[in-house]
């Protein structure tokens, strides 16, 4: 059916660039809360506006944009609130940071979905030793494999990251051509 | 006003700095990074936050884990209730022109007898409106109402103003003085708003009561609650907020949710966003995700899935009851229009009745909802309602 494919395309696209939009919207206004309420507006906005979810460059734009936007808007409502209490000079927000801050976020987000995009086990020894710090016999121990394997899932998925990073970034550069 | 900033530059240099750390860059590529790296103090900063990765093999990043399906979930809700408020109006001015071409049709028709049945006898009972009584730390007590502003300071020369139906303390963190503690109450038919010293903002339904410090100090942010109130609390890790409401204590850390303590021995807690810690005295208690609503009391909690537009209708001045008892409605509106429920009958048997509606209306026509469901009929004498059986 129509409905169910668009939907599931669309909560793809929302697995996808979720984390990262809040990220992005954290990063200008510093409120974890507000930047989630944010992100998931924005996510709603896209549903009503697209009729399908396939262009990654224009699902990606509007993405930004809009958090940007809404962002921007908080601050101005908030900083009046304030200006009027406590008559603090409005400053601008620089572009420079909106500009580095969309890095930031893109550079994480693919780097989470390489990782995520990996086999269950290597996929686990990866977070495990580098998200969670924990040594090779701590994960062997909990995931009831050998250390030797542990070793070779740690090699296996830093490799297979690099690739997948790479096909990424190919991927990517193609929609510049 | 806003200039929207050019995109292909970060996604270009997103790109670049991929190729990077998958080991793939060409020379043009790395000559075209150190360019922008080199460009400015910004730049600088930037590019050295990311290499800190390298030490990780850029294997961790600081997005968060979510649950996904809660998120995609709240995301799919938003996007239906924004539907609905759509297809509402639509269907509200397609039912005013049925009505208007019904009035028509009756107007030449002169009916012979009136249609009485769905009319609900007696005199006419206005909504709820917007006050409240503040009970100071020296005694003193301050009516408010919308009507009337005014500003003053209190004892320990905290400022408050009272505006518009808007109650608020404006922080001062100089003063060295002891916070004192005021009581804020809604009588039966009455509602405010209250903004403390810390910027969190509340919602006092009517029949309710709000214990606060009239200026945070020390490291936690505490308040006492009777009936119902919904919280949009000031993020600020350094100090949770609690809310103390019958035994049950909810820890917040910087959220906003709906608490429903009309019962003595029940607590509703209902999460809209963020994250709070719900507890029964003495307990460790749970944390609810955004969504869920804990049932606390006696030492007991249970959490269930809820139906957010019915728990915060109130603050959207609406009644939204589902699927509810009918005395449960006729509580809900004896709070609201400050009226008495009298019984003439047993309507222990009156459930499953829906109602959806402003409760900026009169009483009457709430009633004549209701019997349109055939649950029961009301009379109206005074501030007392009668509920009386359909047939």
């Amino acid at each position: 059916m129509f409905g169910t494919a668009r939907t599931s395309e669309f909560n793809t696209v929302v697995k996808h660039y979720y984390p990262a939009i809040v990220f992005f919207a954290e990063k200008i206004i510093d409120n974890h809360a507000v930047a989630q309420e944010i992100a998931q507006d924005v996510f709603v906005k896209l549903w009503e506006k697209e009729q399908n979810f396939d262009n990654d460059t224009s699902i990606r734009n509007f993405l930004y944009l809009s958090a940007r936007n809404r962002c921007l808007n908080y601050i101005r409502d908030t900083r009046r609130k304030q200006q009027r209490e406590e008559s603090i000079p409005l400053a601008p927000i620089p572009e420079d940071d909106i500009t580095n801050n969309i890095i930031l976020a893109e550079v994480w987000r693919e780097i989470e979905l390489a990782i995520n995009t990996l086999p269950e086990q290597c996929k686990k020894v990866i977070k495990m030793t580098f998200q969670e710090g924990k040594s090779t016999d701590e994960i062997a121990n909990q995931l009831n494999i050998t250390e030797s394997t542990v070793r070779n899932q740690k090699a296996r998925g830093l490799s297979l990251l690099k690739k997948s990073l790479s096909d990424k970034a190919f991927t990517f550069l193609l929609l510049f051509i | 006003m806003m200039s929207q900033p050019p995109l292909e530059l970060p996604f270009r240099i997103a790109a670049l700095v991929k190729n990077y750390i998958a080991g793939n860059i060409t020379p043009d590529e790395q000559a075209e990074l150190d360019a922008w790296i080199n460009l400015s103090e910004k730049n600088r900063e930037l590019w050295a936050e990311i290499s800190q990765g390298a030490t990780n093999e850029w294997t961790s990043t600081p997005l968060h884990n979510y649950n996904m399906e809660n998120v995609i979930g709240s995301i799919h809700h938003k996007i239906k209730k924004n539907k609905q408020r759509r297809t509402f109006i639509y269907l509200s001015a397609a039912a005013a022109i049925l009505i208007m071409i019904a009035a028509g049709l009756q107007y030449l028709k002169a009916p012979k007898e009136p249609a009485m049945e769905y009319v609900v006898i007696g005199n006419e009972v206005p909504p709820g409106t917007t006050k409240a009584r503040l009970v100071m730390a020296n005694g003193h007590t301050i009516g408010l109402d919308k009507a009337r502003d005014s500003s003053f300071t209190e004892g320990n020369g905290v400022q408050v103003q009272q505006q518009q139906g808007v109650l608020s303390y404006l922080a001062k963190n100089n003063t060295k003085e002891m916070p004192t503690y005021n009581t804020l109450i809604t009588p039966k038919g009455g509602e405010y708003k209250l903004v403390l010293g810390d910027g969190t903002v509340v919602w006092l339904n009517a029949a309710s009561s709000i214990r606060f410090p009239n200026r945070f100090s020390g490291n936690q942010r505490e308040v006492q609650l009777t009936g119902e109130a919904y919280f949009e609390v000031t993020h600020d890790p350094k100090r949770p907020f609690i809310v103390a409401v019958n035994g049950t204590e909810v820890q917040v850390l910087g959220t906003a949710f709906d608490i429903r303590a009309y019962q003595p021995a029940i607590t509703y807690t209902t999460l809209i966003n963020g994250a709070v810690r719900v507890a029964s005295k003495g307990s460790k208690g749970q944390v609810l995700q955004p969504g869920q609503m804990a049932r606390s009391g006696n030492g007991g909690l249970s959490i269930t899935n809820a139906d957010i537009e019915q728990v915060t209708a109130w603050k959207n001045k609406q009644i939204i009851l589902r699927d509810a008892d009918l005395r449960e409605i006729m509580e809900e509106l004896s709070r609201w229009y400050n009226v008495d429920v009298v019984y003439a009958g047993d309507f222990n048997t009156a459930t499953g009745v829906t109602i959806e509606i402003s409760r900026d209306v009169p009483l009457k026509k709430i009633l004549e909802m209701i019997m349109l469901t055939k649950s029961a009929k009301f009379r109206i004498d005074g501030d007392v309602v009668t509920v009386l059986p359909f047939r």
